[in-house]
């Protein structure tokens, strides 16, 4: 679409005004986190505040409880990902049909985005315990799920944290898939089912290209929402038994606000910063490979 | 042709000007309503000046006599106002907020806040010893006023709220250590209502076996503590700790009684090592988390009070240790009528070396070093310690006052002998604060790092994920490290 | 009218089990007096055998604070997703249709605009916010809103504009559009559902954003979020006012989501090649 040189100019002013808003408030932020990280910047020690180079970072990598979180992070962010990915297309595809009893249905699955991260957490703190919640002493009992604990066992909360944020996420990514069903051309449907394919083969062939772009938007916000995630979890188990769910992002507030090493948190945040770089470049290399 | 593109540019520019119209009314809709919201800038300008805000949590808990429910100033506080010409903001919010935006007030050194949230185990040693605090001695001298008089102070209360020999803070409420048990099932099982932790440890254990021959256990189990990885679970794990005879820094040699360090001082002068890993923290230590492990239930480690509360509440727990307001709140106002009539206190239980096994929390405020206005941030520190609001405290929330006047009003020991049914509530409640001992932790701006990795590694060992010893072990080394810049780790 | 296979319907059985129990139980709670609010005595205690009250909404009401939060809530979330889609439909078409390396560099920038850890950035803004007058204002988390807002949008957008074919741009350019008619008149419309999903999904996220509204805001710029974090207490949780305040955002939550799928499904119906 090359024109004119001065038509194509004309196009990336619609850019700038996102541009600048951007640079602005993220690059601000970026320097100065990073230039706090190359510092020992303790709260609790105000008029020693020195450089002292990459300290910060070398004292997380010899941290045993850095690198269980790095090891957690990586296990709650992927069990998050594809979960509430798989989950959100099934259900996308399920519920997107006209079939009466569904308009009823999905106002109650997508609720969950409208209680506050910290509601969730206490709801799901309070449901699954096994002395008095309704799910962790009565329900899940009656099929079958009675650990001795629960939210108490190390194993056990990190799946309780897991599953409690597929819970709350899946409606999201719900959402943004039924946008992009609802942009498939009917007669291409229609041509395919014609032309002999079956329902899979619909979906591979008709579906899934053109919703694309859109999984990838889905997987890449769920991915950010994942790494960064706090308040359920801190609400639901303040990272604990011991560290058994404390990701990066909970170890980041822990270090900066709890032990007043704001330096060091921040050093979290840079290296969680790399790790969503990483992941993401490598995302996207994967979903649009044809790009 | 020419008619067509003057007629589409003439639309062009109607569209222009309706569309500049309506966003210049949606813009000026959307400042009137920010007007009045007051949230404009301009709109912050108070009448009296100087004004002092203060950060506390929690709406609804705190001072309901001074301020409503919309923070505006009630009868009390307004005369307050007129008189001493101040003016008084209040922000609420969750203990967790309030910590970070104070924590973040203090970092960037904006001031806001003049009057803040400062306990005495955690927040008294970390900002005190940082430095962001106020010391109030002088003030306490020279402003004395009529809301609070400071005699009329506990003085284990003082002690909490002191730090290098300097006030850092005025108390508001203060609780301590007592026993809270089931009198029902200690009478059922024949179990005494133990003085010592040896006879405590041997009650755990007849209940337990009671429990199990009665079937019951898992529906009840004989004790509840917490196990979550946070400091407050450190406040426990202490009370064991010093209470078998632990010290965080090796004892003082001089004096020969069996005294901890409980200050930068103390340490230096006794060139006190760490002492994390002694045999006698371990021990007690060990005692808490081996006390959850055989007789707690195995959800502990995500036990906070609430859970706590509830359990003992509910006839889930036979017991509940050490926190008095915890036990006292499931009596009040959480138990069913069925249950409430059993749930008594005792004091609590002797632990090592002529130690109890007792802890000490202050809810407390101090002052803003960078306050611009100290004096006035006095008088209304006074103000929300003083007699009048504690005793209305006492009486509207619970009986946990750190004056003596109010301990001892006939007011409060009435209404709440009628709450709880229980006739020397009062007794109990004053001798466990007479009797505590607040420096159970020593005040270094490191404490409170080090009591929330107290309570991370307990937390650990209870859910199994690591003994006792290789916790106080990794405790040892962190704190190492932690105080490392301080100039008081000696090796 | 299709039918639904056994399958399909065991699904939707599961899938709404699943997520109505909690709910319902929420909304429940809103009902109880503090006190009895987390315990459990048997399932019918929890869920209906207990003495209704209306005490957690009027401990919420009569703190007319609670409107003045939810105001600050509406304000914030509704003018950064509006923002977000002005600022950010022009940006989305402008990616998706011309392909070269600036364009792609920008799409980098902006994906890398969200993937700052929020509570690594928490502390630089606070000092920004402070430094340039704006603590406690709504403009301070608008903006910041912005920054979470913006790349999503320009994302969801971007993603749908791509898969409408350039065609149809090109035939209305024929008729005489400029580039930017082209824009507004027949692409946005055509992206509807892109833009309502996008958009309300935006905004109950900035809705529901609880670290920087803390952070930035303190008595006057309040949102609900923060609001209903103060319901813990030191011995005792508020759990009843939690859920009232989220049941009371629930309601109008269900009623414009129902709205909005009409909106939707009316997608279904509109053949636009």
């Amino acid at each position: 679409m090359k024109g004119r040189p001065s038509k194509i100019k004309s196009e990336y002013i619609y850019l700038i005004p996102a541009l600048i808003i951007l640079f602005l408030v993220t690059i601000y932020p970026l320097i100065f986190s990073l230039y706090m990280s190359f510092h020992r910047f303790l709260t609790i020690d105000p008029y020693n505040r020195q450089f002292i180079g990459l300290d910060n970072y070398i004292a997380l990598f010899s941290n045993p409880d850095f690198l269980h979180s790095f090891r957690t992070t990586l296990i709650y962010v992927f069990a998050t990902v594809t979960l509430t990915f798989f989950t959100g297309l099934g259900l996308a595809l399920l519920l997107n049909q006209d079939i009466k009893g569904l308009s009823i249905v999905r106002p109650i699955i997508i609720l969950p985005i409208t209680i506050a991260p910290v509601v969730v957490g206490f709801a799901w703190k309070y449901l699954l315990d096994r002395g008095q919640g309704l799910l962790g002493a009565f329900l899940l009992p009656l099929i079958g799920i009675s650990p001795p604990a629960i939210l108490g066992d190390p194993i056990n909360a990190l799946i309780a944290v897991i599953l409690a944020d597929v819970w709350a996420k899946t409606p999201i990514v719900l959402l943004i898939i039924i946008a992009g069903l609802q942009g498939i051309p009917q007669d291409l449907l229609k041509q395919a089912r014609i032309d002999g394919a079956d329902r899979l083969m619909r979906f591979r062939v008709v579906t899934l290209p053109i919703i694309r772009p859109l999984i990838l938007v889905a997987i890449m916000m769920k991915f950010i929402d994942s790494m960064s995630a706090f308040d359920q979890i801190y609400v639901m188990t303040s990272g604990g038994p011991g560290i058994a769910t404390m990701t990066l992002a909970v170890l980041g507030v822990r270090i900066g606000f709890q032990f007043y090493n704001l330096g060091q948190a921040v050093a979290v945040g840079i290296l969680m910063l790399i790790m969503s770089g990483i992941a993401i470049a490598l995302l996207i290399r994967y979903l649009l490979g044809e790009r | 042709m020419d008619n067509s593109n003057l007629k589409s540019s003439r639309r062009k520019i109607l569209k222009y000007v309706v569309g500049g119209a309506a966003g210049a009314i949606i813009i000026g809709a959307a400042g009137y309503l920010a007007y009045l919201q007051g949230l404009l800038p301009t709109q912050r300008i108070t009448t009296i000046k100087p004004t002092i805000r203060i950060i506390s949590f929690n709406k609804g808990f705190m001072w309901t006599d001074l301020f409503d429910e919309k923070d505006q100033p009630l009868e009390p506080l307004r005369k307050f106002m007129e008189k001493e010409g101040i003016n008084v903001i209040v922000e609420f919010a969750d203990e967790a907020t309030v910590r970070q935006k104070v924590q973040l007030d203090f970092t960037s050194r904006t001031g806001i806040y003049d009057i803040t949230l400062a306990d005495s185990f955690a927040l008294v040693p970390t900002y005190g010893g940082s430095g962001f605090l106020e010391p109030l001695d002088d003030y306490i001298k020279d402003y004395p006023t009529e809301y609070l008089d400071f005699n009329d102070i506990l003085p284990k209360a003082i002690e909490g709220v002191t730090m290098e020999g300097k006030i850092y803070a005025l108390p508001h409420f203060s609780f301590a250590a007592t026993f809270n048990y089931r009198a029902d099932l200690f009478e059922k099982y024949n179990a005494p209502v133990p003085k010592t932790i040896d006879e405590f440890l041997e009650v755990l254990s007849i209940l337990k076996q009671g429990f199990m021959k009665d079937g019951i256990y898992g529906n009840i189990y004989p004790i509840s503590m917490r196990g979550e990885p946070r400091e407050t679970t450190a406040l426990d794990v202490m009370a064991f700790v010093w209470g078998m005879g632990g010290c965080w820094f090796e004892k003082m040699s001089s004096g020969g009684a069996d005294l901890c360090p409980v200050s930068a001082t103390d340490i230096i002068t006794n060139k006190s090592k760490p002492a994390f890993d002694s045999p006698e923290f371990l021990e007690g230590f060990k005692t808490y988390t081996d006390i959850l492990r055989n007789y707690a239930t195995p959800e502990t480690p995500s036990y906070d009070f609430s859970k706590q509360i509830n359990d003992f509440g509910t006839g889930k727990a036979a017991i509940l240790f050490p926190q008095s307001v915890n036990a006292f709140v499931a009596q009040a106002f959480v138990a069913p009528p069925e249950i409430k009539p059993h749930l008594k206190f005792a004091p609590t239980v002797s632990g090592r070396r002529g130690r109890l096994i007792q802890q000490w929390w202050s809810m407390s405020f101090g002052i803003n070093r960078d306050s611009k206005n100290k004096v006035a941030a006095w008088k209304v520190l006074n103000l929300l310690t003083g007699k009048a609001t504690q005793k209305f405290f006492a009486i509207n929330v619970f009986p946990f006052p750190s004056l003596k006047s109010v301990i001892d009003d006939p007011e409060v020991k009435n209404k709440w002998v009628e709450a709880t049914g229980i006739p020397n509530i009062m007794d109990i409640l004053k001798q466990s604060l007479e009797t505590a001992e607040p420096h159970y932790v020593p005040y270094l701006r490191e404490t409170n790092l080090i009591e929330v990795k107290i309570g991370q590694e307990a937390s650990a060992v209870i859910a199994g994920q690591k003994t006792a010893e290789q916790a106080v072990k990794d405790l040892q080394t962190f704190v190492k490290t932690v105080i490392a810049g301080s100039g008081y780790l000696f090796e | 009218m299709k039918k639904l296979t056994l399958f399909s319907y065991i699904i939707i059985v599961i899938t709404v089990v699943i997520y109505g129990v909690p709910i319902f139980w929420i909304i429940v709670s809103s009902f109880k007096p503090i006190e009895q609010s987390l315990i459990g005595y048997g399932v019918a205690q929890i869920l209906f055998l207990f003495r209704p009250t209306l005490d957690a909404y009027k401990r919420i009401f009569f703190e007319q604070q609670f409107a003045k939060y939810v105001i600050n809530s509406l304000i914030v979330s509704s003018s950064s997703v509006g923002l977000s889609i002005i600022i950010g439909a022009p940006a989305a078409y402008t990616i998706s249709r011309i392909k070269d390396k600036v364009t792609r560099n920008a799409s980098m920038w902006i994906i890398s605009a969200r993937l700052m850890p929020p509570f690594t950035v928490a502390l630089p803004f606070f000092v920004m916010m402070n430094s340039l007058g704006l603590s406690d204002t709504v403009i301070a988390l608008m903006i910041v809103y912005l920054t979470f807002n913006l790349p999503f949008i320009i994302w969801v957008m971007r993603g749908y504009f791509e898969e409408i074919p350039p065609e149809i741009e090109k035939a209305a350019r024929i008729d005489g559009c400029t580039r930017f008619e082209a824009l507004m008149k027949v692409l946005l419309p055509l992206s509807k559902p892109a833009l309502i999903s996008g958009g309300i999904i935006s905004f109950l996220l900035s809705w529901n954003e609880f670290l920087f509204a803390f952070i930035l805001t303190s008595t006057q710029a309040r949102t609900v979020t923060v609001h209903i974090a103060n319901a813990v207490g030191l011995v005792v949780i508020d759990w009843p006012a939690m859920t009232a305040m989220s049941t009371i955002t629930i309601i109008p939550s269900l009623i414009f989501i129902a709205i909005a799928q009409k909106q939707i499904i009316r997608g279904l119906t509109v053949k636009a090649w």
